[in-house]
């Protein structure tokens, strides 16, 4: 029908279109920052929450390239945290050594998040549980534990050594913590990853089309494996980074985190269907929300604003992307 | 009755065993496992109990009990059962529960009087899912995250109208609404009636009429369903109109029982509501699936979580076991659907 449109404006509509998270963000960012007074002020916030929720979403954004789901993000890294407080306890009350159990309970956040997130990608990718319904089974056992532990607040028995990795500030600048550069060192790592290898690229072909990756002779279920296993990772440094920046593990960090985790995936430019996005969208993503969060916190709008924005937005985006597309699905 | 709902008609004399027709009927492997979690628990009870005489929990009054808790959840599940087997999802029910508990709240609260309060409850309900099923079917939005997005606008909305607090309902309000969840026919609780009837209603929809037989049509194959003139976007909607009748229904009666809302009560119901369709053998591409399987998923949850309240097990560790069990009743299904055998046959 249109073949003969010439392919230079079809690209650049497509680049927009696939970019359109950039434009959202540049937008809140100028009314944020010449219309309110306080924005200005509490931006490290920003800064550092997106260094906080930044990984979950980053893996969750791996697994949504490859055309799946993860509903148990939120209380994978929530259960992270919590065994991160345990194991920093249990060392400190051995050893009393406030370093060693630091990094212990870090080495210890990380293993969990790899059980869980190899529990997740065994059922999906190797058994064959539909995605969605896999991880809202896992996510209730996950959320159960978290519960059972965290039920309150679960100190750890030295908070300040516990908080050096997110609360520190580094030469005096409030937003860059250790945790906001280990966020910038992931995203790299993450963005060549998906860019340069031919196991990142997987993902793309297995989001794309799953029959013809096979085909290819690309194992579908050991990439998305793959990629659960890296979510779950990549949930708990989230997790342990809550902890971190409160000095104890509560049930909150992963309540509705798992929402707001898919949100930021897909505001960010991030397509359900799979083989959409990179870890730069993802980013893109985290900073809208939080940006827009922080506007809340700002002008003191009640919480409940920010999920009915939060709603509406994740609705919005849908159709701007429902109404631009350039070759229509069906119909 | 036949259990293949899209092949062509069984013969009338079936030459397959009693036992290989049972095992293919959708939902009968979580039915066995249902009967087997109920003697189970008794069993457990049995031993650890020694000074009880007779069954301890394998009673009709706790049967009763299981049903009476679980009837909100069952309601939910039965509307959620139409949308699921379209191939669409409705991650909203949970906060839309939320919502519509406080708008009944809210309504009762101004009004006290229960006509208003169903009416009005029940008619937010079908507004909440006018507003999925447009956005899903008419605009053509991806269902999960747009019923993910809409759950937190249902949040939101609820936090508004009850301002963060849980809103009580004073003891003497008026009696047309009491009875709509207090009182019992019979030895038959209300709440439970509700549930039987919602299931027969939505059930009889589903497989003898025709808008049943074109929902299984659409969930089977979209595609095929719209060449053959079934008028997809009308149905889906109406699925999902009726999902949020039942939200409505669902809100009312159990506010009637407990008189009160919590804002935060409803997080995360959506997800054991979602295990409970999927339980009873609704397939998530959609096609498959009975609002009887439903049933029989909702007492299996019902079963294993009052067998586990039986058992003094913290509320918390219910969820990790049911969590596990769960999963491995979804794996076992999935290799079951391969034909994967688990066992040899001698």
């Amino acid at each position: 029908m249109e073949e003969k449109v010439t392919l230079n404006k079809r690209q650049y509509t497509r680049l927009i279109k696939d970019n359109n998270s950039v434009i959202i963000l540049v937008a809140l960012m100028l009314i944020a920052f010449i219309g309110i007074d306080g924005f200005s002020k509490g931006f490290y916030n920003v800064i550092r929450y997106t260094a906080m929720y930044g990984p979950v979403c980053l893996g969750l954004g791996m697994v949504m390239i490859t055309g799946n789901i993860d509903l148990s993000s939120g209380f994978q890294a929530g259960l992270a945290g919590v065994t991160s407080v345990s194991v920093f306890n249990l060392v400190y009350r051995a050893t009393g050594n406030a370093m060693l159990s630091l990094v212990i309970a870090i080495v210890g956040a990380l293993v969990t998040g790899l059980i869980t997130g190899f529990i997740n990608g065994f059922v999906v990718a190797k058994v064959g549980v539909s995605p969605l319904i896999a991880t809202i089974a896992t996510n209730y056992a996950y959320k159960g534990l978290v519960f059972y532990f965290a039920n309150s607040s679960y100190p750890a028995d030295d908070p300040d050594t516990i908080k050096l990795l997110a609360q520190t500030s580094i030469g005096g600048i409030r937003w860059i913590t250790p945790m906001a550069i280990v966020f910038v060192v992931i995203i790299v790592l993450a963005a060549l990853w998906m860019y340069k290898t031919g196991f990142g690229n997987h993902l793309y072909v297995v989001g794309d089309n799953p029959e013809a990756a096979a085909f290819a002779g690309i194992s579908v279920p050991k990439t998305v494996l793959t990629t659960y296993v890296i979510s779950g990772v990549l949930a708990a440094v989230s997790g342990f980074a809550m902890v971190s920046s409160a000095g104890y593990a509560i049930y909150t960090q992963g309540n509705s985190l798992g929402t707001l985790t898919i949100s930021c995936c897909v505001i960010g430019g991030i397509k359900m269907a799979g083989g959409k996005g990179t870890a730069v969208h993802v980013l893109l993503g985290v900073l809208i929300m939080r940006t827009i969060s922080q506007m809340m916190t700002a002008t003191f709008v009640p919480t409940e604003i920010v999920n009915l924005i939060t709603g509406a937005l994740l609705i919005l985006v849908l159709i701007i992307d429902r109404f631009t597309s350039t070759k229509s699905a069906d119909d | 009755m036949s259990n293949n709902k899209n092949g062509p008609a069984i013969a009338a004399k079936d030459p397959r065993s009693l036992w290989t027709r049972f095992t293919a009927l959708n939902g009968s492997s979580i039915l066995v496992a249902t009967v087997a979690a109920f003697i189970l628990i008794e069993i457990v009870l049995q031993f650890t109990n020694s000074g009880a005489s007779g069954l301890v929990f394998m009673t009709p009054d706790n049967l009763m009990m299981i049903l009476r808790q679980q009837a909100y959840i069952g309601i939910i599940a039965f509307g959620l059962t139409l949308v699921m087997l379209t191939g669409n999802i409705d991650l909203s029910v949970g906060n839309m529960y939320t919502f519509l508990c406080c708008v009944c709240a809210t309504i009762m609260m101004s009004t006290n009087n229960g006509v208003v309060a169903l009416v009005g409850t029940v008619a937010a309900g079908a507004l909440c899912g006018i507003f999925n099923g447009v956005l899903v079917s008419y605009v053509k939005l991806n269902s999960f995250i747009t019923t993910l997005g809409a759950s937190s606008i249902f949040y939101a909305l609820a936090l508004r109208v009850s301002a963060g607090n849980v809103l009580v309902i004073p003891d003497g309000c008026d009696p047309a609404f009491r009875a709509l969840g207090r009182t019992s026919l019979g030895p038959i609780h209300i709440l439970i009636v509700w549930f039987v009837v919602t299931a027969v209603i939505l059930g009889l929809l589903l497989s003898r009429t025709v808008y049943g037989q074109q929902m299984y049509a659409i969930g089977s194959n979209p595609v095929a369903a719209r060449f053959s003139g079934i008028r997809h976007k009308r149905n889906i909607t109406i699925a999902y109109v009726i999902t949020g009748l039942c939200v409505g229904l669902a809100a009312v009666v159990q506010m009637a029982n407990s008189l009160s809302a919590n804002p935060q009560s409803g997080s995360s119901k959506e997800m054991e509501i979602i295990l409970c369709v999927v339980l009873g053998g609704v397939a998530v591409n959609g096609g498959k699936g009975s609002v009887w399987g439903t049933v029989i998923g909702v007492l299996f949850y019902g079963v294993l979580s009052a067998g586990f309240t039986s058992l003094r097990m913290p509320l918390h560790l219910q969820w990790v076991v049911m969590g596990a069990i769960m999963v491995v009743a979804l794996s076992l299904d999935v290799l079951k659907g391969k034909g994967v055998k688990l066992w040899k046959k001698k």
